[in-house]
């Protein structure tokens, strides 16, 4: 039994929107898998729940006709690695939403609300940052668009007004058809368990063969996501070599700020980092067609 | 409290539940069908899986109150009339079963799996399952049972087309 | 041999259908009209004194029946460990502290209508404590200064220290002397099903009835009715089926306290623990270091060994010392040296107990002595293989303590077998070439383990077998099942030995009203032990059933048997009679009508040993550490297996078991609070489905004499040689030893990183 003050079930986003205008403290509860676990931790308690289970505008994955992927906020992990035009769009979702814990927390547990709990470890931030989602949120008073970038203001908080909802992530089509990208998850395990490091890579080419964009973020990595901004402006316009990666992987540690805890130290972070970051960008610039 | 309808193991049960109530609390404490069982309460063991329209589900971690209108199986929904469900005659065959608390869970994902994938590799019933712990680690024999169950069910299957 | 009919035979599990249905029993699932719920407040200090405890808000919560603190249960030192009579441990548990000896020893225990108003109620309990210093490990607690954390012991629960021969002379004269210390971790059982017990008094009486999941219902009679300070008789223990027990619910943990919360509530309660509870506060194997030196010839034969073993046990010492004896017990059983000594020491600290898990002791002291003797070989210069076969113990060889006599030894055939599956020769004819920063490695490790306790402590196990009217049995044990099949093996063995078809016999077992003493599940002992006592039992039911057979065929009963519900001619197995004819008979005949029910407590005067070799090809990323075990391969020798089904998942599933222990399992402790970091599943990992390596198992057949079937220990020695071979095959990798593990990138990348130093690289 959680110490649930209430659960309100709106039927339309409307109901959910004046529900949050009118209690400033409720909190969405979308698959539960964080929110529960917080309370089940006493982290949270005696809280006021609005479930998102029956908004029909919070669901589903649609390609746009501008080449705007449009991914609902209630979205499970398990839709998303079932998503063709996802696939299509960014293969690395899918490996992302299937390294998130077990099928039983894939069928539950939401892109949505992976991203407003505002973990750095979250699988799908890292991704998401690298394809630089924009969030759609929208209150009673109306819509706002945010980065993904700009959302996380530190560990498990984000810019979430407490009249927000998410509605869904949009993420712009590639500028260039020679595209390519991976997510690596360094875990003890290969299932039930949480990033040690998460690392997603965007490679794209130019019509010569050169990096047209480049794009490595890292989860677990710093307080929040963050995007390695001086490995990504290193790699950008080049033709890279191995040594290259070398130097890249480096240079990501610039955008790092790991901690040490006793799941590791800040020392073999910092290693897991330079190699994810290499590894990323080696196969999402081989993805695209580049070759050493 | 909500007071919802759903259907258990393809009957209708409809009552009030207290709005923080787990739905493995409903099903254990107010059903009686204790064939669901508590392993962590937080999503992490899996011993506690049921179907929700037959989505492997962690009912820990499962308001009731979003069960309305819902049809939820759990393992007492899986022999018909005393006679086991292939899977759980597989499991029985296989050696699948050793402490067994994990048992109702696997083979509810293990029913799941076999649904979507009537013939998955090795290495898809390991991903499959790989949400549902079994310390005993029947792992190799609860990959058997499940090869064992998939070739079974098929030839129902067929049997079924030709008649 | 014989051929068996239903020893020997796959067959299915008695309790197979209700675990596949979910009608199984736990204790969980037990309906009561009034059932309260018990909940323990925990102390959140590693070490302190408990100054002021009020109770008063608690007590006034509705729906709250009863609130106890130290002051109100019985103050009876004792110790917890399962073992049978007499204490071999020291007397050092109270039910409810007020000196509080790590995070999590209870301090105070609710009763309540519901989970919510208990843990309601705990919250409103306020304690004052003083604080104290705290030890977390062995070194700490022995440091010169340091407080008593109990009284009197000066930090020590126990302590062996046995010679033989010249250790120093030898060590002086040795080619080659090697050094190495080994950590091996704190690890924890994590059964699926948390600790749970109901406890329901009788009113009029007060008699307790103790719903448990529990591997040793006989001596958790005995011992709750010691802590409680009531009769024996005032106890009465039912097991229900158990969700995991491996050695962690081999001793009351919490019963006790359930017990006088259902006294002073006086309906039944139940204390189920939470998952996190389960981890942090409940039983572990010792965290241990090893220290070895070993001195060999110049042709690589052993003739020096000094092992040096300290142990923590935690803030009560529990099993804790008769682990080590265990790892005494088989320090010189695969690898005879003429001058050794061994010195072992378990000491207190202030975290959670260590007590019985899976191999009681041996994992840690197979893994530390199995990546020494890699270590060894090496610096002789011959590969791992060649030493250990020029080291062997052969049968007839003499070791310096044996529990008993070898009869039967599949070493060089688990070995043989091994190297073929794993293909030993051809990687080291042709190790595969580096793949980029990853690095291939193999690695071996042998095992060997008891049977039961023989000489060291008794080992009684009773059974009763009663035959009925119509010639199928029931049997009664008290031995008991926890998943790893015993009801299934006791009933096959009766079947067989009273010559009628398995499913002709029923099992009730784990009720101390019922069933026989029998000193429990533990030590492997079963099929070895009750195994006797049930074949013995139901060999004078036939004996009985013989004679009767003989009047109605008017033949000698010498010259009849019985095979699968058939009297049958002995010489030619020609059948007679229909079994079922002849127990009617025997209850129904008019003047000579009785009953055929016979009970045999069997003590044992043997302790056949276990043999298994374990193989494991590694990848190693050096970038990162992590490594992926490619290929593990275990072959056992366990003579005959009463059923080779559930001895699979035995095998299998220890292997697993033991792979999560080489690789991932620790329970990690804040040095700054004694806290236990990891108390999820999430973060104490143990192997999931997707982890699994590719596993290759195998049994070798040998037959031990000393048993009721040729079958030997079975239990725990799957869990035991896989981990070191992993290890070894990392060492191989890299060309590194590590000498601790559990393997984790991080621990694995520090070693490659640290060889990169050395080498200057």
């Amino acid at each position: 039994m959680y110490s649930v003050s209430e659960l309100y079930i709106p039927q339309t986003l409307e109901e959910a929107l004046a529900f949050l205008s009118a209690h400033p403290d409720a909190r969405p509860l979308a698959g539960g898998t964080d929110v529960l676990v917080a309370m089940r931790n006493k982290k949270l308690e005696n809280l006021r729940l609005m479930s998102l289970e029956k908004l029909p505008e919070l669901e589903g994955i649609r390609l746009r006709e501008d080449g705007v992927l449009e991914i609902g906020a209630r979205t499970t992990f398990t839709q998303l690695a079932a998503s063709p035009e996802a696939a299509v769009r960014a293969p690395m979702l899918r490996t992302a939403a299937l390294a998130m814990g077990g099928p039983q927390i894939q069928n539950r547990a939401t892109i949505g609300g992976n991203v407003c709990n505002g973990a750095t470890s979250a699988d799908s931030a890292p991704g998401l940052f690298a394809l630089d989602a924009v969030l759609v949120l929208q209150s009673a008073a109306g819509t706002r668009r945010v980065p993904i970038t700009d959302f996380y203001s530190g560990p498990g908080r984000v810019k979430r007004e407490s009249t927000e909802l998410l509605l869904h992530l949009e993420l712009p089509p590639a500028a260039s058809p020679r595209h390519g990208d991976c997510y690596l998850k360094f875990s003890t395990r290969k299932a039930m368990d949480l990033a040690l490091i998460g690392c997603a890579a965007v490679c794209e080419l130019a019509e010569d063969g050169t990096v047209s964009k480049a794009a490595i973020a890292l989860g677990v990595a710093a307080p929040t996501p963050v995007r390695a901004a001086e490995a990504e402006t290193f790699l950008l316009g080049r033709r890279p070599t191995l040594a290259d990666l070398e130097e890249a992987g480096e240079l990501a540690l610039r955008s790092a700020s790991p901690r040490s805890s006793w799941r590791a130290s800040k020392e073999y972070r910092e290693q897991i980092i330079r190699t994810l970051a290499k590894r990323a960008f080696r196969a999402a610039y081989e993805t695209a067609g580049g070759v050493f | 409290m909500h007071t919802i309808q759903m259907t258990i193991n393809g009957r209708p049960w409809s009552g009030a539940v207290e709005d923080g109530e787990t739905l493995l609390e409903t099903i254990r404490v107010r059903l009686g069908l204790t064939g669901t069982k508590r392993g962590c309460e937080v999503g992490e063991c899996g011993a506690c899986t049921v179907l929700i329209d037959g989505v492997p589900t962690t009912s820990c971690l499962y308001l009731s109150s979003l069960a309305d209108g819902k049809s939820i199986t759990t393992i007492e929904g899986m022999a018909v009339n005393g006679r086991l469900h292939p899977i759980q005659q597989a499991f029985v065959d296989a050696g699948a079963v050793q402490c067994g608390f994990c048992t109702p869970g696997m083979i509810l994902s293990s029913y799941a799996l076999l649904q979507r994938n009537p013939h998955p590799t090795r290495e898809e019933i390991q991903t499959a399952l790989s949400g549902n712990m079994c310390r005993c680690a029947s792992y190799e024999q609860i990959t058997k049972a499940v090869q064992m169950a998939a070739d079974v069910l098929s030839s129902l299957c067929a049997s079924q087309q030709q008649n | 041999m014989t051929q068996h009919s239903v020893v020997g035979v796959s067959a299915k599990r008695l309790d197979a259908y209700d675990k596949v249905t979910g009608r199984a029993v736990y204790v969980g699932d037990m309906k009561f009209e009034h059932l309260l719920q018990g909940k323990i407040l925990r102390s959140p200090y590693a070490h302190a004194l408990v100054k002021r405890i009020d109770v008063s808000k608690a007590k006034a919560l509705p729906g709250v029946h009863c609130v106890l603190t130290a002051e109100d249960v019985p103050h009876i030192p004792h110790t917890t460990c399962g073992h049978p009579l007499p204490f071999d441990s020291p007397l050092d548990s109270l039910i409810l502290e007020t000196h509080v000896r790590y995070v999590g020893d209870p301090v105070a225990a609710v009763a309540a209508e519901t989970r919510e108003i208990a843990e309601q109620a705990l919250a409103l309990i306020e304690v004052e404590y003083e604080e104290l210093p705290f030890y977390l490990t062995p070194e700490e607690s022995l440091a010169e200064n340091a407080m008593e954390i109990h009284e009197g012991s000066g930090n020590l629960a126990g302590e062996i220290v046995q010679e033989f021969g010249d250790l120093e002379g030898a060590l002086k004269s040795a080619a080659f002397v090697v050094e190495d210390e080994y950590d091996s971790p704190i690890v924890t059982h994590a059964q699926i099903e948390p600790h749970i017990s109901v406890v329901v008094p009788d009113p009029g009486t007060g008699r307790l009835t103790v719903y448990v999941s529990n591997q040793v219902p006989s001596i958790m009679r005995e011992r709750l009715a010691y802590i409680l300070g009531l009769d024996r008789r005032m106890i009465r223990i039912v097991k229900l089926t158990v969700g995991g027990g491996f050695g962690g619910k081999q001793e009351p943990v919490y019963e006790q306290i359930n017990c006088v919360l259902a006294q002073a509530c006086g309906c039944p309660v139940m204390l189920e623990l939470t998952r996190e509870e389960n981890l942090a506060c409940t039983r572990t194997r010792h965290g241990t270091r090893f220290k070895f030196r070993t001195g060999v010839d110049k042709d690589g034969k052993l003739v020096a060994r000094d092992i040096v073993v300290v142990q923590n046990t935690g803030a009560y010492a529990s099993h804790g010392h008769s682990v080590i004896l265990n790892q005494f017990g088989q320090c010189d059983s695969l690898y005879p040296c003429p001058n050794m000594r061994f010195w072992g020491r378990t000491v207190y600290s202030n975290i959670l107990i260590a007590a019985a898990m899976r191999g009681y002791g041996i994992p840690q002291y197979c893994i530390a002595n199995e990546s020494h003797m890699d270590h060894v070989a090496r610096t002789v210069g011959m590969d791992p293989l060649e030493f250990r076969r020029k080291n062997l113990y052969k049968l007839g060889d003499k070791r310096n303590y044996a529990a008993g006599e070898v009869y039967s030894c599949g070493l060089p055939q688990v070995i043989d077998e091994g190297l073929r599956r794993i293909g030993y020769e051809e990687f080291r004819k042709n190790p595969p070439k580096d793949d980029g920063p990853v690095k291939y490695g193999i690695g071996m490790a042998l095992s060997s383990y008891n049977s039961c306790v023989f000489p060291h402590s008794v080992e009684l196990s009773g059974a009763r077998v009663m035959v009925q009217d119509d010639a199928s049995a029931t049997l009664f044990i008290n031995c008991t099942e926890i998943g790893q099949g015993a009801d299934t093996a006791m009933a096959q063995i009766a079947a067989e030995a009273l010559g009628i078809p398995l499913d002709w016999v029923t099992v009730v077992e784990g009720d101390t009203d019922l069933c026989p003493f029998d000193a429990g599940a533990y030590a492997s002992r079963q099929t070895y032990v009750t195994g006797n006592a049930v074949k013995q039992a139901a060999l004078k039911c036939k004996a009985q059933l013989l004679e009767r057979a003989s009047k109605m065929l008017e033949r000698p009963a010498g010259e009849l048997d019985t095979r699968m519900g058939k009297v049958i001619e002995r010489e030619t197995g020609r059948e007679l009679a229909d079994l079922r004819k002849v127990a009617e008979e025997l209850v129904y005949h008019l003047t000579e009508g009785g009953t055929c029910c016979h009970e045999v407590g069997y003590i044992p005067t043997d302790n056949a040993l276990n043999y298994a070799a374990a193989f494991a090809i590694v990848a190693v990323d050096t970038e990162t550490g992590k490594l992926e075990v490619q290929k593990l391969v275990v072959c056992m020798d366990c003579g005959v297996r009463i059923n080779p089904l559930t001895s699979a998942g035995q095998l299998d599933g220890g292997s697993i078991m033991s792979f999560g222990f080489s690789t991932m399992e620790q329970i990690l402790i804040d040095p700054k609070t004694g806290r236990v970091h990891n108390d999820t599943l999430l973060d104490y990992k143990i192997p999931t489905f997707a982890d699994i390596p590719p596993l290759d198992t195998h049994f070798v057949d040998t037959c031990e004499p000393t048993s009721a079937y040729g079958n030997k220990s079975l239990g725990e020695p799957p869990n035991i040689s896989p981990a070191a071979a992993i290890q070894n095959a990392v060492y191989d990798a890299l060309g590194i030893p590590i000498h601790a593990n559990p393997l984790t990138p991080e621990r694995v990348y520090a070693a490659i990183a640290q060889g990169r130093n050395k080498e200057g690289v």
